[in-house]
């Protein structure tokens, strides 16, 4: 491909040691000379598309394939290919079948469904503050605080036992590493072991799992294994991913002290809403998502890619990209950021941003407000980046009332 | 004033225009979009241009602007 900047990089490309929030130096140096082709872990070759139009373009173009088992998908790792190629579900399948299972999960995740889950978040919130207090002054807002909002959020919004919320982290933390293949594979056999059980018994409750073992599975319009992985991908899909925003998104405001203050005075929430989208595009923590294949040339601005090519659509690139938001590396929770593609944009664009955008709504007004003078303990450098799918940090030690 | 078109067969309830402008649109059972009002005053053209905006599958547009 002569329109290709021809390099022979290994995506990922490493972020800055500096830094454990902003994307990798590497991408605002090829931005000017985008697409690149770089190579997957497997040598496969693939379009790194940075531009936010390009991105885009490719996030809604129809043709472009989601399709993870068509030869030349390309894979972050062993791990990803082995767990996402096989069958898949609704974020790596195509039209028409992706259309139908989307239109079963769709009424669960509305956003008058989701507001109807205030209540819960407040309290939730409201309680995991009060034993940071009692745990305090120093205390880790990734395993103590942030990992725990997804997760119960999740249980709640499906259904599943409180008692089993705690297992299901350590099962989704592995599932979504960069670990061995078997350990992965481990993991995911242990959740569906856990959906596999629930498809035995009786399904005669109101809540999501049942209504969908109900009147989707039983009735023949979703088969047993795609309901088991379907509730894999929402398990997993959204504790990582609203995890690692909760914890970026402090070091972040750490970083910009004026956005921390301004949420902790704004008594009648009139910012969050805002400062969410800006989080949420600031740290574009799944960072790995939106990988593609074409299934017929697709004009780019710059370049036009051929059939069945790779192309990695770099949604952190394009929400950092100046064209669209200036001065991106800045935080600025005045903009209107909310057309960032932290959540996708097409048909794949994320089910479960409603939900997300409400947990970090009330975790980032409450924390702030309980905590308006929290810095961090140690340098954002000394902070270990978590490597995997979904971009984030092993821990977050903070001073509570320094 | 303005009106808002949906575009036949597009939409996939993905719920962003009730949660930019919940005075114009609203999510059915199926999760997919209901005009509430079609008509759109000079003063609510941002906002219902925002919620058009962040429509994931260009299923909305907002004519006469
Ligand atoms: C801040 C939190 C979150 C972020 C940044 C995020 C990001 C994303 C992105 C970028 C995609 C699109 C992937 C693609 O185009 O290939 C996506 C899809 C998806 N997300 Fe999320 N997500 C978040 C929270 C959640 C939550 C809480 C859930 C579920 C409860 C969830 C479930 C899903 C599902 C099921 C899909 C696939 C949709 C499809 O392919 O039609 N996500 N998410
Ligand atoms: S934003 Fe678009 S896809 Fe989502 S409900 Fe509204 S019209 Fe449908």
């Amino acid at each position: 491909m002569k329109n290709l900047t021809q390099t022979d990089e290994v995506w990922p490309f490493p972020r800055e040691a500096k830094c454990p929030v902003l994307p990798p130096p590497r991408i605002a140096e090829l931005r000017e000379k985008q697409p690149a082709l770089v190579r997957m872990y497997d040598g496969t070759p693939a379009a790194l598309v940075l531009d936010y139009d390009d991105v885009t373009t490719i996030m809604m173009s129809p043709d472009v394939s989601d399709d993870g088992r068509a030869a030349g998908f390309p894979y972050v790792s062993e791990a990803a290919r082995h767990n996402r190629g096989k069958r898949p579900t609704i974020d790596r399948l195509d039209p028409p079948e992706h259309d139908i299972q989307r239109a079963m999960l769709a009424p669960f995740f509305t956003v008058k469904r989701i507001k109807q889950m205030r209540p819960f978040f407040e309290e939730l919130v409201d309680s995991l503050l009060d034993e940071l207090e009692e745990a305090g002054p120093t205390v880790d807002l990734v395993t103590q605080f942030a990992r725990h909002i997804p997760a119960a959020g999740t249980a709640e919004l499906m259904g599943l036992p409180s008692e089993d919320i705690p297992r299901f982290l350590e099962l989704s933390e592995t599932y979504q590493s960069f670990g061995s293949a078997e350990e992965i594979a481990a993991a995911g056999a242990e959740i569906a072991e856990y959906f596999e059980r629930r498809l035995a018994e009786p399904a005669d409750g109101d809540d999501f799992i049942s209504m969908l073992i109900r009147e989707q599975v039983r009735p023949g319009h979703l088969a047993p294994d795609q309901f088991v992985r379907t509730m894999i991908l929402i398990l997993t899909g959204g504790f990582d991913t609203t995890a690692n925003t909760i914890a970026l998104g402090v070091v972040a405001m750490m970083d910009h002290r004026e956005a921390w203050e301004a949420l902790a005075n704004d008594a009648d929430d009139e910012l969050i809403a805002a400062a969410v989208e800006e989080i949420v595009r600031y740290t574009s923590t799944a960072h790995h998502a939106v990988f593609r294949l074409t299934t017929a040339p697709v004009q780019l601005s710059t370049a036009e890619l051929p059939a069945d090519h790779a192309v990695i659509a770099s949604q952190m690139a394009a929400n950092h990209d100046p064209k669209k938001f200036e001065c991106p590396h800045l935080l600025d929770i005045e903009r209107d950021a909310r057309t960032h593609v932290g959540f996708g944009m097409g048909i794949h664009q994320c089910l479960g941003q409603h939900m997300a955008r409400l947990a970090l709504q009330v975790t980032f007004s409450k924390l702030t407000k309980r905590f308006p003078r929290l810095e961090l303990a140690v340098k954002p450098e000394e902070l270990t980046p978590r490597i995997g799918l979904v971009h984030g940090l092993m821990g977050l030690p903070v001073r509570l009332t320094p | 004033m303005h009106r808002i078109e949906v575009v036949e067969g597009k939409c996939i309830g993905a719920g962003n225009c009730v949660d930019v402008a919940e005075d114009y649109f609203d999510q059915g059972d199926d999760a997919l979009v209901i005009v509430l009002k079609e008509q759109v005053p000079e003063g609510d053209v941002a906002e219902v241009e925002r919620a058009v905006k962040a429509c994931p599958v260009a299923a909305l547009r907002l004519l006469g602007a």
